[in-house]
């Protein structure tokens, strides 16, 4: 499922023109997007907890070049899902793909 | 900075910005969650543009362990849900570091040099005894073949090392004046024999030099070991040491010299006086055999720590009990070799009293050969180094002789040395040009095919992509194919340029682009006589001051006057 897809259904549910609904869907991801980025954390229910961590710098070894590299810390989005969203999707007969 | 934020305030800032009411969004945001989890039953992915894709993961079984029964239980196979921020919301989350790159580490042999003082004592020590008991010994035939055998390890281990810039020159050398040693061990009596055949060491080690180097430069960098190579050094000038001394002693007693010219049995003799002088003054003593077990085993354990060096001691001790035992053997197959220089000096000097001239040239000719054995890495500048080298062997200082060497080599050995730091330039240049263009890539892309979705506008592309929909005349002036500004076409491709600015901001090309857009644009909405196409040249003005410049045909007077009052 992809946006185009997420998008049509939403205009269908809320009768609204795919415009109006994608428009509406960027705002929200936006909004998401930029609290993430500065730090905040926050709990969308029935999906789960967007949050930035950051990985610390570390040491890696390049084959490459035969030489150690320093790899820069870095801020990734954490994703936890919520309690109910897991245990939906725990049984593992849903075959994914 | 780390602030909770509650699903409330979040619907409440995204109603403003949409200015819906806060129950709309509220719900519209709880029926999107909904599709996230239809979708995700459904297919097993759900992507959202620009924001990240929701994917079920499958787990396979696993052994677990429950802390608190303290039993392993298995922990069946399952699936669970993750979240991949796409990109943009990964560059976005990340920009605090963005700036920063993973950096090629240089000084990374703090670690592996830490066990490296062992490693030093240790080769030192069994270099020290391997000279010694290539002097001592009888069998050095016996030893040279050992040697051999021993030789390509060294070399490949300091080979391994060379790459270090102005490091790998002193490498050289070690693997070169132990063929050397050996040569000086061939040669031994046959150039007692015959001084003039020394001139010919010159060449070959030269030659052998120039190969290693060449091999050496050839070689990958890996500049784990300084502390092997400066151990390499120091045994390389204990070896010197041994050579100078050697040669001092010849000096020093003239009349021995002389007896080179008369019979090899002396020169034999004299030679291994000399050699048994060192084993005195240096207070490991290690016999031929235990000492070459030694070599063997050491060869094979360099890197071992000091347990090594414990039972190296061991055997040392052995060893020197041994000599007690073995010296007199070897003293009667020597033919009484006196122990001391000065027996020796004063028996040669019974024997011969007038060649006082040839015994002059022979010293000459020897500390040439010296010199040339001494220095026979240099490439070239022989002669001058040689004259030089003179001096120091006098005062056998082995630290000065080391600077002096490294500073020499490193100047004179300038070709080497350029071509390998050329290669380790050339790697980290490659590596960090790898990098910027990795960066340059991430960063700042020209533009991007988009295919259009149905439903899709150049102006809400435009507000997806840049954020700003009013950017859409430079998608669609990018895109020459397009006709009416107005129509496009679901599932064909568009050229989307992207914002070359740090953070989707636009730089002044960026800015022209999006004029250009306006314009062709504008001319668009002039051919067909729309009344808005005016105000498509003044936002044009906005972005872009020269406006007649840009347009490649005359613009309407009125329109360019109108477009003008903008800024």
């Amino acid at each position: 499922m992809n946006t185009s897809d997420v998008v049509a259904m939403l205009a269908k549910n809320w009768d609204m023109t795919q415009v109006e609904a994608r428009e509406l869907l960027d705002v929200i991801t936006q909004t998401l997007s930029e609290n993430i980025a500065t730090g905040n954390s926050f709990t969308i229910p029935e999906l789960g907890t967007f949050s930035a961590t950051t990985r610390k710098k570390r040491r890696s070894y390049n084959p490459h070049y035969e030489q150690y590299m320093e790899l820069p810390p870095k801020r990734v989005v954490d994703f936890n899902p919520s309690k109910g969203l897991k245990e939906d999707f725990k049984q593992a007969d849903t075959d994914d793909e | 900075m780390s602030e909770k934020v509650t699903f409330g305030e979040l619907v409440e800032s995204i109603a403003e910005e949409t200015e819906h009411s806060k129950q709309f969004t509220h719900d519209f945001f709880k029926d999107f969650v909904n599709v996230i989890n239809g979708g995700l039953e459904e297919d097993g992915k759900v992507n959202i543009a620009g924001f990240g894709k929701f994917e079920l993961q499958r787990v396979d079984e696993r052994e677990g362990y429950n802390p608190q029964t303290e039993q392993k239980i298995t922990i069946p196979a399952h699936n669970k849900v993750v979240f991949k921020p796409y990109k943009d919301l990964r560059e976005l989350v990340n920009a605090p570091y963005a700036h920063m790159e993973p950096q090629l580490i240089e000084e990374e042999d703090t670690e592996t040099s830490d066990t490296s003082p062992d490693h030093q004592t240790i080769d030192s020590q069994t270099e020290k005894s391997r000279i010694e008991s290539e002097r001592s010994s009888d069998e050095e035939t016996e030893q040279l073949e050992q040697e051999e055998k021993s030789e390509p390890d060294i070399t490949e281990t300091s080979e391994e090392q060379e790459p270090n810039e102005d490091d790998f020159i002193p490498t050289a050398p070690p693997t070169s004046h132990k063929q050397d040693n050996e040569e000086n061990e061939g040669n031994g009596k046959d150039q007692a024999e015959a001084d003039q055949e020394s001139p010919f060491n010159f060449g070959e080690p030269q030659d052998s030099d120039e190969n290693t180097a060449k091999s050496s430069t050839s070689e990958s960098s890996d500049d784990d070991d300084n502390g092997d190579i400066v151990e390499f050094n120091a045994t390389q000038f204990d070896a010197e040491d041994d050579l100078l001394e050697e040669f001092i002693g010849s000096e020093e007693s003239e009349e021995k010299e002389q007896q080179d010219e008369h019979s090899e049995d002396l020169s034999a003799e004299e030679e291994l006086e000399s050699e048994k002088n060192e084993p005195h003054e240096s207070e490991d003593e290690p016999t031929e055999t235990v000492s070459s077990d030694e070599d063997d085993k050491e060869d094979e354990t360099t890197k071992s720590e000091e347990e090594v060096l414990a039972e190296e001691v061991e055997k040392l001790e052995e060893a020197a009990e041994n000599l007690k035992q073995d010296q007199p053997d070897q003293s009667d197959q020597e033919d009484e070799v006196a122990p001391l220089p000065t027996a020796a000096t004063s028996r040669s000097s019974d024997r011969s009293s007038s060649f006082s001239y040839v015994a002059a040239a022979t010293i000459i000719l020897l500390l040439i050969a010296g010199g040339a054995w001494y220095y026979s890495t240099l490439p070239a500048n022989d002669t001058t180094l040689i004259s030089e080298s003179e001096e120091p062997t006098a005062s056998a200082d082995a630290t000065n002789q080391q600077n002096n060497n490294n500073q020499q080599q490193s100047a004179e050995q300038g070709e080497a040395e350029d071509t390998q730091q050329a290669t380790q330039n050339q790697s980290q240049s490659a590596a960090q040009s790898s990098a910027t263009t990795q960066s340059t890539n991430n960063t700042t892309p020209k533009s991007q095919a988009v295919e259009i979705e149905k439903g899709q506008t150049l102006w809400s592309l435009a507000e997806e992509r840049y954020g700003n929909p009013r950017l859409w005349p430079w998608i669609y002036g990018n895109n020459g194919s397009l006709n009416d500004p107005d129509l496009i076409y679901a599932g064909s491709s568009l050229a989307v340029p992207l914002p070359s600015g740090p953070q989707n901001t636009l730089t002044d090309t960026d800015s022209v682009g999006v004029a250009k857009g306006y314009i062709a644009t504008y001319k668009w909405y002039k051919s067909n006589e729309e009344s808005k196409a005016k105000n498509h040249l003044w936002a044009a003005k906005l972005y872009h001051d020269d406006l007649q410049q840009l347009a490649d045909v005359p613009i309407d007077k009125t329109d360019l006057s109108y477009a003008n009052k903008a800024r």
